[in-house]
């Protein structure tokens, strides 16, 4: 027996000095996971206000997400801003709970309240606790019916978002972001205008203006709700019916934005920020809406010129040469035209190379076919990401936000996986002619004038104009 | 093979909050600590490790180590080319980050639960062999990106370097909190090869990590899965404790700092605690009835009433070592910050004579409790259970904290924040920050 031990003994030591794995394979994956999309249960209140629910059981919480129709595209003319001043003063007061009641009472339940605007719909968030959902709600009822916008209330946050503005002037990043919507779309398009508005436009804005858009728009059919969360159908039905039962409509019918048009201005344009370390650039032009059938395509593209870590843009731009911390491409996707833009933020004393590597990657993309290694690895890193992002209610209720948002329907997600899944070298090839021209591209850099100026010149793609902080010529 | 330390059930009450989050402990031979926590509702696992070493392991001249050592780790090891760790998670259809504080350096992955032996391959090719592939040109290279990354959030973001003035002047030079995580831009040039592989051999090592594994698994099988791939890697020198160190400030310093910008910023800064005391939970607590919602002390004065203010922040910010609260307020256009820290002192002065009320409390601590919850909707992630179980892990030695961490906030009394006000918030023992813009100075504090 002792014998017999010390044998085990051994043999167990042979086997742990040679346990040493082969690690020059890498491990296969197992089998795929089944993974099914949320059910999305759909009902209308009496009101008219259409209800999706999806309901999920993890946590004893309860997401409420309305969705409005409208967002700062629908800004008055002249008032861009109006719509975001409208939804940061919705609990500001109703007519029976001040501005501190309403803050006290949520805080008092847990409960996160929030409302947010962008130029395509504008957005009232709700978490709370599964024990505090009847009283969040109620007080979210309120907002919703009898929201006051009290004057002084109107003067106080109008200057916070005027000071804001000033502030944003401050960042390298906002303002180039900001300047590049202003060059690639026309002056009269509401897409150009920030959705806060300029200091301008915020003076012109009146009080009132913002009584009259909560009465036109925020209404019960011109609304979602998405809602996540531990709640079944009957009993959510029965609360909302209850608490919004007297959520009146208003005989307005919701107009189209208007149509974009092209209005390409060439050129470098620069906003100085002197001795600035590094400059933030933005390469880009104007694409395409949400339901472009190209969008698939796209995003395919996109994932390989500058979509992820390992693509095109960042490898070269930042794991070869090490000239920035990350930079990156995308498409905004609107109800009408959105943009593409390249960029990122890069050490000032190489920003002409950074601006021609940039343009080269777009035009390399434009001129010859991807590899079926890279078509492979976009459409998979797109394709098996996709349940990550069903993970949270808020996910979830951002999933189905955007299905009301851009009127697609609910089988959607299927076959968002099965168009993408189809996409060929030629379909990435056909949408980067199609839309990646380098010539037409605007080119937007915020950084040191003095020192890049004459780089940027030299590079000889068109005019360096110089323009102030708000996007307005200067010299 | 593995030391069973603790199992638990999965218990959710809503009668009183109670988090339960089902996990199992085990400790590998080589002192890996492996946190298994099952959750089948979608089919994807995170794989989350920590080792326990932060900015606060360095020494003077040294600075910006622990986060270039990060960088580091995602350039390749022994079996994985430069960009490939990338490159097979996303081709799986995972995502990846990882992160660097004073006090630890974590790394993650999410990905589709099939593809959960990917990840612990890469995780561990990195932990034990790493070092097979640090060449000199990735050392460079990554230098540059990180000198890029200080340069686009630190230099060239407003009052983006108000924190480095801040540490440097609450913590003498030897004190490892007194430099910034990033480093200077001087001791990135400075950093050798051979600095980044001291290193690696003395913190990157089984016993000083800890690997959080969730989501969609079968214990049993991952378990196999760690064994085989990090059980290999050899247990080193244990790596000493840090002793916590709270220097004290007996005066004011009033510092001034220059920026482009268009609004000027105070901040009032005192030294704390260390994280995970009761005077921490009470801290946290005082600074959200301070500033956290529109009828928080704070923001009910300078921003509500008399308009002085855009924002008003204030936060305890305790860590391994040492901790220090902050009170950050923006000036209006032509406000002096004067005049701002006028009112925050006698707002401070008033608090710690008459104290808060029950009701400032308790709206401050049910908040807290729905924030407990709600930041459980996440598995993987910064802050998500993973992460969540594993700083409990390492900081406290029990990954099931959750209750105990939430009681300390149950337990705060009106007076003990009356007495962390006194305790703390010095009227003589503060570093006054105000950054103003260029030419601005007659806006400063003092």
């Amino acid at each position: 027996m002792k014998y017999l031990k010390y044998f085990l003994l051994l043999i167990l030591f042979m086997s742990n000095l040679f346990s040493q794995i082969d690690r020059t394979n890498k491990p296969k994956e197992g089998k795929t996971p089944i993974f099914k999309f949320p059910k999305i249960q759909s009902f209308a209140l009496s009101n008219g206000l259409q209800v999706k629910l999806v309901e999920y059981n993890q946590l004893p919480i309860i997401q409420m997400q309305f969705v409005f129709g409208a967002g700062s595209a629908y800004d008055p003319v002249d008032k861009s801003g109006a719509f975001n001043l409208l939804v940061r003063l919705l609990d500001a007061g109703t007519k029976s709970r001040s501005i501190f009641d309403i803050a006290d009472e949520f805080e008092y339940l847990g409960t996160r309240f929030s409302a947010s605007t962008s130029h395509d719909a504008s957005f009232i968030s709700i978490l709370t606790l599964k024990k505090h959902f009847e009283r969040s709600l109620s007080i979210t009822a309120d907002i919703l019916q009898n929201s006051i916008f009290p004057d002084s209330e109107f003067h106080r946050v109008k200057d916070e978002v005027i000071t804001s503005l000033l502030q944003q002037k401050d960042r390298a990043d906002v303002t180039a972001n900001k300047i590049f919507s202003k060059v690639v779309y026309a002056a009269d398009h509401p897409y150009g205008k920030p959705v806060e508005g300029t200091e301008a436009s915020l003076s012109s804005i009146d009080v009132n203006d913002l009584r009259e858009l909560y009465k036109k728009y925020f209404v019960p059919r011109g609304a979602v709700l998405i809602v996540v969360g531990d709640i079944k159908r009957n009993e959510l039905k029965k609360q909302l019916e209850k608490q919004l039962a007297d959520w009146k409509n208003s005989d307005f019918k919701i107009p189209d934005i208007p149509n974009v048009q092209a209005d390409f201005k060439p050129g470098i344009f620069i906003v100085d920020k002197p001795g600035a370390p590094q400059s933030q650039i933005r390469v880009g032009c104007l694409a395409v809406e949400r339901n472009n059938p190209d969008y698939f395509a796209l995003e395919v593209m996109n994932m390989i010129l500058g979509g992820n870590f390992n693509s095109r843009i960042n490898w070269n731009l930042r794991e070869q040469k090490g000239y920035t911390y990350g930079a990156r491409s995308g498409f905004t996707y609107r109800k009408k035209l959105g943009t593409f833009n390249a960029g990122g933020g890069f050490k000032s004393s190489v920003t002409d190379s950074c601006v021609s590597e940039l343009l080269n990657e777009i035009q390399k993309m434009k001129e010859s076919d991807i590899s079926e290694e890279e078509l492979k690895f976009a459409k998979n890193s797109i394709l098996l990401s996709f349940p990550r992002s069903f993970e949270t209610p808020a996910q979830i209720a951002t999933q189905l936000a955007n299905l009301v948002i851009y009127n697609l329907p609910e089988n959607y997600f299927d076959e968002y996986l099965s168009r993408i899944k189809n996409i060929s070298i030629k379909d990435v090839r056909a949408v980067s002619e199609k839309y990646l021209n380098p010539e037409k591209m605007s080119i937007v850099v915020v950084g040191d004038y003095e020192l890049i100026k004459n780089s940027l010149e030299d590079l000889n793609f068109g005019k360096v104009q110089l323009l102030d902080p708000d996007g307005n010529p200067l010299n | 093979m593995f030391k069973q330390l603790l199992l638990s059930i999965l218990i959710f009450s809503t009668a009183f909050t109670q988090v339960n989050i089902k996990f199992e402990k085990t400790v590998l031979k080589n002192g890996l600590n492996l946190i298994l926590h099952e959750d089948h509702s979608i089919p994807i696992v995170s794989v989350n490790l920590w080792y326990h070493v932060g900015s606060g392991r360095e020494k003077q001249g040294k600075s910006g180590f622990a986060h270039l050592f990060e960088h580091m780790l995602f350039q390749g090891s022994k079996n994985v080319e430069k960009g490939d760790h990338f490159k097979l998670i996303q081709d799986a259809g995972g995502t990846l980050n990882g992160s660097t504080n004073t006090d630890r350096t974590n790394y993650w992955e999410v990905l589709p639960s099939n593809f959960l032996e990917l990840a612990l391959y890469l995780e561990s090719d990195r932990m034990g062999f790493l070092l097979d592939a640090m060449t000199q040109e990735k050392l460079d290279n990554q230098r540059d990106v990180v000198k890029n990354e200080r340069r686009q959030n630190y230099e060239n973001q407003p009052y983006g370097l108000a924190s480095k003035v801040i540490n440097e002047n609450l913590y003498p030079p030897e004190h490892p909190y007194h430099w910034l995580t990033i480093g200077t831009q001087e001791d990135l040039s400075n950093a050798s090869l051979e600095d980044v592989i001291e290193f690696f051999k003395k913190y990157y090592v089984p016993n000083n990590a800890s690997l959080c594994i969730g989501g969609d698994i079968n214990p049993k099988e991952v378990k196999q899965l760690v064994e085989k791939y990090f059980g290999e890697i050899p247990r080193s020198n244990e790596v000493e404790k840090l002793k916590p160190w709270i220097p004290e400030l007996k005066e004011n310093k009033y510092l001034t700092l220059e920026d482009n910008v268009k609004l000027p910023r105070i901040y009032i800064n005192w030294l704390s605690v260390q994280h995970f005391t009761d005077d921490e939970a009470a801290l946290d607590l005082l600074a959200s009835i301070l500033s956290r919602g529109k009828n928080s002390r704070l923001y009910k004065l300078l921003v509500y009433e008399k308009k002085i203010s855009q924002d008003v922040f204030a936060y305890n910010n305790s860590a391994e070592i040492s901790g220090s609260f902050s009170i950050v307020s923006t000036a209006k256009q032509g406000i002096s910050l004067k005049e701002i820290e006028d009112v925050i002192n006698s707002e401070l002065e008033k608090i710690k004579l008459e104290g808060v009320t029950e009701k400032e409390l308790e709206l401050s601590k049910n908040e807290t409790e729905a924030n407990f919850i709600y930041r459980l909707q996440s598995l993987g992630g910064f802050g998500g259970r993973t992460d969540q179980l594993n700083r409990y892990n390492v900081f406290v030695g029990d990954p099931g904290y959750f209750n105990e961490d939430l009681n300390r906030y149950k337990k705060v009394t009106v007076s003990d924040i009356k007495r962390v006000a006194n305790l703390y918030l010095k009227q003589n023992g503060k570093v006054v920050l105000s950054v103003v813009p260029k030419g601005k100075t007659e806006l400063k504090a003092q």
